[in-house]
């Protein structure tokens, strides 16, 4: 299980939120979405140990998380099957025994074998995400951090990474916190859609989703969106160029 | 081991571009000399014969061996220190403010005045040029250092962070390529400049090593043995950057080439 417990975190005096508390459940796939600046990040950095809460606190029964960023963040110095073996490497473990999961998994996840010698700059911008996904995925973790890790992608591109990552999620039993600021992405990956809203409100809007993650039809996502942007604290939190948008 | 034998070749095939330039400039002074005469310019040809007779009655093995020590000894000093300390001050915000004014001033001192205080300090000897390459480069060195440690990503970091990566395999694998991207460029740099402020000062503080013989030259208003001094400093420096710190480049930085002639550019922002 993953909690956190009434945390607040203040950057330079101000407020970033005050006193949220979040469960996600064992093997549930939860959407944080809402404008940005409302924390979902910093949610999510809490949970990464990257930075702590002022207050508050932070329940782990995970042992092994893994992240990916909305940037792919390799290492520009490094190949992409290095890059991809970076999590192994950390951990002490030894070339042989983990160079043909990196292989297989690159596979799976849509990347060519010859791609893995490459540099990142000589890799597209969806072929790099395929390689911070495999960073994060070859490791075997139990927890899945998501920070926006598709906005940067087109739309079709996209599509597919989503169903590639919620077949691995499900695949592994994985448990999943997926930033978004798409309602549509949130709603057709995930089990719960969190809705936060701009400090001091803070968590707005708790939405369980009907069905599984992945097997919804188009009709279903865009009804739940729908039936989501009619609640009126949602509303607000997407503010009125957002529902245009959307 | 292909492969290694591709690189060389195409290692060797990259230096026609570079010696084509060569050739122009060699031809460029030949019509320097057609106009000015033999002792404004000597021909080339009397320049590099001048340097074969040097070759061979070994005064320029000895004198050029006296020049590298000097050059490559005071660039060892300044690259060593000037990295490490650059490295750390990058590291505090505090260190970098303070030794920030330090290195405008060593900036701003001439090489030449370097080279009347280790005059007065170490007297003619081999000190004073090593003293004053060590102390005209170091600033260089440290500049870099500084940059490169200044502008690392804390955004790998976190990524690395979260991979759980020891402190050890951090500064390895994220910050060490990073800070010697910022590092090769500047230490190119200081060694061409210890290499000319080596001969500078010999010229003036020392009895041996090429500066010195050009001192002489001067004296006995020998121009052709002159130009071939200077041939004789330029061809080590090429030597030296060619035959050691590019390739040492090339494969350390494979990750940021790009094909097609990014090497000659990146040298010359180097320069």
């Amino acid at each position: 299980m993953l909690a956190w417990k009434s945390v607040s975190v203040s950057r330079m005096g101000q407020d970033i939120f005050s006193d949220i508390s979040l469960e996600v459940g064992q093997g549930k796939i939860v959407s944080l979405v809402g404008p940005s600046g409302c924390g979902k990040t910093t949610l999510l950095m809490i949970a990464a140990g990257l930075i702590d809460a002022d207050h508050g606190s932070l329940e782990c029964d995970f042992r092994n998380p893994a992240m990916v960023f909305q940037e792919p963040r390799l290492l520009p110095w490094k190949r992409a099957g290095d890059n991809m073996a970076f999590g192994l490497v950390a951990q002490g473990q030894r070339r042989a025994d983990f160079e043909h999961r990196i292989g297989a998994l690159a596979i799976t996840l849509g990347l060519d074998l010859r791609d893995l010698d490459k540099y990142p700059h000589e890799l597209s911008g969806g072929m790099r995400q395929r390689v911070a996904l495999g960073r994060a995925l070859v490791i075997e973790p139990d927890l899945l951090l998501l920070d926006e890790p598709f906005s940067a992608l087109d739309v079709g591109l996209r599509q597919e990474l989503q169903d590639l990552l919620v077949r691995q999620i499900s695949e592994r039993g994985l448990t999943a916190v997926f930033i978004t600021h798409d309602l549509i992405e949130a709603a057709r990956i995930s089990d719960v859609i969190v809705v936060m809203d701009q400090h001091p409100h803070g968590i707005v809007y708790q939405h369980q989703m009907p069905g599984t993650p992945g097997c919804r039809t188009e009709r279903d996502i865009f009804n739940a969106v729908g039936d989501l942007l009619a609640v009126p604290v949602v509303a607000r939190a997407f503010g009125a160029q957002d529902t245009d948008r959307l | 081991m292909i492969g290694v034998i591709k690189g060389i070749a195409v290692y060797f095939w990259s230096v026609w571009g570079a010696l084509v330039g060569l050739f122009l400039f060699v031809a460029l002074w030949e019509t320097g000399h057609a106009v000015y005469g033999d002792f404004i310019l000597p021909a080339p040809a009397d320049a590099f014969a001048r340097l074969a007779g040097f070759i061979r009655d070994g005064s320029a093995i000895s004198a050029s061996s006296d020049t590298a020590i000097r050059a490559i000894g005071g660039f060892a000093v300044s690259g060593l220190v000037g990295s490490l300390v650059g490295v750390m001050a990058g590291l505090s915000i505090t260190a970098a403010r303070a030794v920030r004014p330090v290195v405008t001033v060593l900036l701003g001192i001439p090489p030449i005045a370097w080279i009347v205080l280790a005059l007065l300090w170490f007297g003619p000897t081999g000190m004073t040029p090593m003293f004053t390459v060590v102390v005209t480069s170091i600033p260089i060195t440290f500049a870099g250092a500084v940059e490169g440690t200044r502008t690392l990503d804390r955004e790998l970091e976190d990524m690395a962070r979260i991979f759980r990566a020891s402190r050890w395999r951090i500064f390895v694998d994220v910050h060490l390529p990073h800070i010697l991207s910022y590092l090769f460029p500047a230490w190119i740099t200081a060694l061409g400049m210890g290499w000319k402020v080596a001969v500078m000062a010999e010229l003036l503080a020392s009895s041996d090593g090429i500066g010195a013989k050009m001192a002489t030259a001067r004296v006995n208003l020998d121009t052709a043995a002159t130009m071939a001094w200077i041939v004789a400093v330029v061809g080590l420096l090429l030597a030296v950057e060619y035959l050691v710190l590019e390739p040492l480049k090339r494969r350390t930085e494979t990750w940021r080439r790009r094909p097609a002639g990014q090497g000659a550019s990146a040298r010359m922002r180097g320069m």
